[in-house]
């Protein structure tokens, strides 16, 4: 069985094959929810952790005129809701994006975690503490970087997230957002979007095939959105400090 | 719902959009054409004392049917300075 959680925690934490067993237990109670619904409302006070196992999700706030605004993109291996449980009712919306399978994950599963299993329960706390990062790289690119760069950073961003759990292929990945739900991440009008995406493809930095994004050459894009990949925290921490070249993961 | 084409004008490149936008009526239109400026202009690096980003909205026949433009304007008000 295909476990993104354990392949997205194992990749920056050490877990062995007892961690993986109970990983996979974890992810047993599936359910699919279509495209587009909400898996959990502003204002729910969901019992169980939400997991995405499979397609796009994201987190969203809705304004009064109707406007949206989109402040993270959930992929495989990604929590919906990890502490809902502490911190009482969902202060912001959680939709598909595509037909997804979600983990419905019960509280006892999550208290059994965190009371005996230390190696586990220490990299859900990484998972928690990446999401933080990657919101604060949001912050930044809302706030300060041009669209292009902006919607390119995005590109590289989900790139190395969506290679972590192996769904990178032959430099390419499935990406299911409308134009809209796009604009609505960038926090720009649809036709600003439009604009940018076509003066990416004619940089030649991102072909876009349909629903699928293809990045032949990640240096470059990386180059272009001034992207530094350590927010995401993909290598483990290692004694001496030193870690891996993370370049290594985004050229092949 | 008829689609809408919003062409972008950026001083001398123009951007034809090739993908459009379904408008329920010419409000819509108005509303679509107008929110795309602002962010437009944020990205927009002054290169002189005049700078216009025009959209251009066509409608599926191709007519144009509506216009917004935005200009950024910059000069000295030193007497001595040339520009």
């Amino acid at each position: 069985m295909a476990n993104p959680l354990f392949r997205k925690l194992s990749d920056a934490n050490t877990l062995n094959d007892a961690d993986r067993d109970i990983l996979d237990k974890v992810i047993a109670r599936q359910r699919t929810v279509a495209a587009r619904r909400d898996v959990i409302s502003a204002g729910d006070r969901p019992k169980d952790v939400h997991l995405v196992i499979e397609g796009f999700a994201c987190r969203y706030k809705l304004l009064p005129d109707g406007q949206r605004q989109i402040v993270a993109i959930l992929v495989p291996g990604d929590f919906c809701d990890l502490h809902v449980a502490i911190l009482g009712e969902m202060d912001h919306g959680i939709a598909t994006l595509s037909n997804c399978t979600i983990v419905e994950i019960p509280p006892a599963t999550v208290d059994d975690l965190t009371m005996n299993h230390p190696r586990i329960t220490r990299s859900l706390w990484w998972a928690t503490l990446v999401d933080e990062a990657i919101l604060r790289e949001w912050v930044t690119n809302l706030g300060r970087r041009p669209a292009d760069r902006h919607i390119a950073h995005l590109m590289c961003e989900l790139y190395l997230r969506l290679k972590a759990v192996g769904l990178v292929i032959d430099h390419t990945f499935e990406l299911p957002l409308t134009q809209q739900e796009l604009a609505d991440a960038i926090g720009i009008s649809i036709v600003h979007a439009n604009r940018m995406l076509s003066d990416l493809r004619d940089r030649g930095l991102v072909t876009f095939q349909g629903r699928r994004v293809r990045i032949a050459d990640f240096d470059a894009l990386m180059a272009f959105a001034d992207f530094d990949p350590a927010y995401l925290h993909l290598v483990p921490r290692t004694e001496n400090g030193l870690q891996r070249d993370l370049a290594d993961r985004g050229s092949h | 719902m008829p689609h809408h084409y919003f062409d972008v004008t950026d001083e001398d490149r123009f951007f034809r959009d090739e993908t459009g936008l379904p408008c329920p009526d010419e409000a819509a239109v108005r509303d679509a054409a107008i929110r795309a400026l602002p962010t437009m202009a944020r990205d927009v690096m002054p290169d002189g004392d005049a700078h216009q980003i025009a959209v251009r909205v066509r409608d599926g026949d191709g007519r144009y049917v509506s216009e917004a433009s935005l200009t950024l304007t910059a000069g000295s008000l030193d007497p001595e300075s040339e520009s």
